[in-house]
């Protein structure tokens, strides 16, 4: 569940990225893209963390 | 056989890129935006006020939280999205200590050019002549003359006798027949604006400059391209960077009057020029323009480089001013190169109260603000039609006109919308075809 959290921001991310870079503070204007990024990388550990826990379980 | 895809909870998340999309296009395309000055912080769309040596640290009282303007002009910058075509300002503030609070909006891409609306006028506040009032124009007369508006735009009072604030009127233009060319042959800095009057035809204006510049011609505000023009007045702006100096212009008009200032380079021969209103004021802006300036009869006498010295008149006739060695700058009402070729393209503003004295008419575009609890909120619109957004900045420009540094004014808050038309498919695929055709071309 969580992968596919992270897969979902990862896509916002480069997409955002792309359009700010196109169009300069196309993005800015309305969202902050350091939090998107932060909640990114939150995303990616929890779900790294989350995998090795199950694999452990097994 | 095909394999049929369950939609599972966790495939909901691949929403949040469209939906994060959508808000964008909708936010950076939507009719209407609403942004507000952030006292505490500056915020993404609106900046600080700055430069932040002219403004005073978060402050709070009785009545809430704000920051002194403490020299002026202040400005403000919004990241706009998108063009809108007008922007509808509302200003909080309270403890005004002069007689003007204006604000302006940049109309140009250098943001050098301003547009200006009043938010508080004391003086016409205070005044206590007739009133008349059509459209947001009102006519003050200090005794009745005219019984309407029309009445004085049938038969407009002389430019000795009327001031104008923030109003657009002309005195009468009669017997401007004289055919020719003025020739502005002394150097002049950075920027000139001024006011022609064009019998129809081609307008050519040609400028020998160093440095790169920009012509624009206006007429009733609006900009019109150059070539052939209908007959009247037109407003002429030659707009340069700041080391920008124009060593020779021409224009195919015996009528010329420059605008508000002049900023003359070295001069090689002593300049001999006209002026036309109750105020002038000089300043050298470097050493070598320290000089004796001679104003009619009299001389005034320049001991310093930056200072500002001011020469009032009893009256708005012209008068001759020769400047023997340049380096100094001119602010005043009408400035005429030629003295046998006097015309006035536009009324004195009102700029203080000694003007009043040798007034009898002003016309002027003031609401007074309101006022509750001690806060004052004054509310203007700007018409950003002929605004330039390419940067994707508007700048708004707080000022108080004549104003010593102090304690200016408090402001407790800024709120602007903007409103534009509404972009749909249709025009927004238009407009994308529209750039790509001029990126290839």
């Amino acid at each position: 569940m969580l992968k596919h959290l992270f897969y979902s921001l990862l896509i916002t991310f480069i997409l955002v990225a792309l359009l700010e870079l196109a169009r300069p503070n196309f993005v800015a204007n309305f969202i902050n893209i350091n939090w998107l990024f932060l909640l990114l990388v939150a995303s990616g550990i929890s779900s790294l963390t989350k995998r090795e826990n199950s694999s452990k379980m097994k | 056989m095909m394999k049929k895809t369950k939609l599972k909870v966790h495939h909901l998340f691949y929403l949040i890129p469209i939906v994060v999309l959508a808000y964008l296009f909708w936010q950076n395309t939507k009719p209407v935006l609403q942004v507000e000055y952030n006292l505490k912080n500056k915020s993404a769309v609106v900046s600080e006020l700055v430069p932040r040596s002219r403004v005073g640290g978060l402050l709070k009282d009785k009545l809430g939280f704000y920051r002194i303007i403490k020299d002026e002009p202040v400005y403000l910058d919004v990241r706009s999205p998108r063009k809108y075509g007008k922007a509808e300002m509302e200003i909080e503030y309270s403890d005004l200590e002069n007689n003007f609070f204006e604000i302006g909006v940049s109309r140009d891409a250098a943001k050098k050019n301003f547009d200006f609306l009043s938010l508080e006028n004391k003086i016409l506040g205070g005044l206590k002549w007739l009133r008349l009032e059509r459209g947001g124009l009102i006519l003050y007369q200090r005794k009745l003359v005219y019984n309407s508006i029309g009445e004085f735009f049938k038969n407009p009072a002389g430019f000795d006798k009327t001031l104008i604030y923030r109003a657009d009127a002309e005195p009468a233009a009669d017997n401007l027949k004289k055919k020719g060319e003025t020739v502005i042959n002394f150097p002049v800095r950075k920027s000139i604006k001024m006011m022609v009057y064009h019998d129809g035809g081609g307008l050519d204006v040609s400028v020998q400059a160093a440095g790169d510049y920009k012509i624009n011609i206006y007429k009733n505000n609006a900009p019109v391209a150059a070539g052939k023009l209908d007959g009247g007045i037109y407003k002429i702006e030659i707009v340069g960077g700041d080391d920008a100096i124009f060593n020779k212009i021409s224009i195919n008009s015996a009528y010329v009057a420059l605008l508000d200032n002049l900023s003359l380079g070295r001069l090689k021969k002593p300049l001999k020029i006209s002026f036309a209103g109750s105020r002038l004021l000089l300043r050298a802006t470097v050493a070598d323009g320290i000089q004796t300036i001679i104003i009619n009869k009299d001389s005034l006498d320049m001991q310093e480089a930056g200072t500002q010295y001011k020469k009032i008149f009893s009256d708005r006739s012209p008068k001759d001013i020769i400047v023997p060695a340049g380096n100094i700058d001119l602010s005043g009402s009408l400035f005429f190169i030629d003295s046998e070729n006097i015309f006035y393209p536009r009324y004195e503003n009102l700029y203080s109260e000694d003007d009043l004295k040798n007034a009898d008419f002003i016309l002027a575009k003031y609401a007074p603000p309101a006022e509750s609890g001690g806060i004052k909120t004054a509310k203007t619109v700007f018409d950003l039609k002929n605004t330039d957004f390419s940067n994707g900045k508007v700048r708004f420009l707080l000022s108080l006109p004549n104003a010593e540094p102090g304690d200016l004014v408090k402001i407790r808050g800024i709120k602007i919308k903007f409103t534009g038309e509404k972009i749909n498919f249709i025009t927004m695929i238009k407009k994308i075809s529209n750039k790509l055709m001029k990126l290839k071309s």
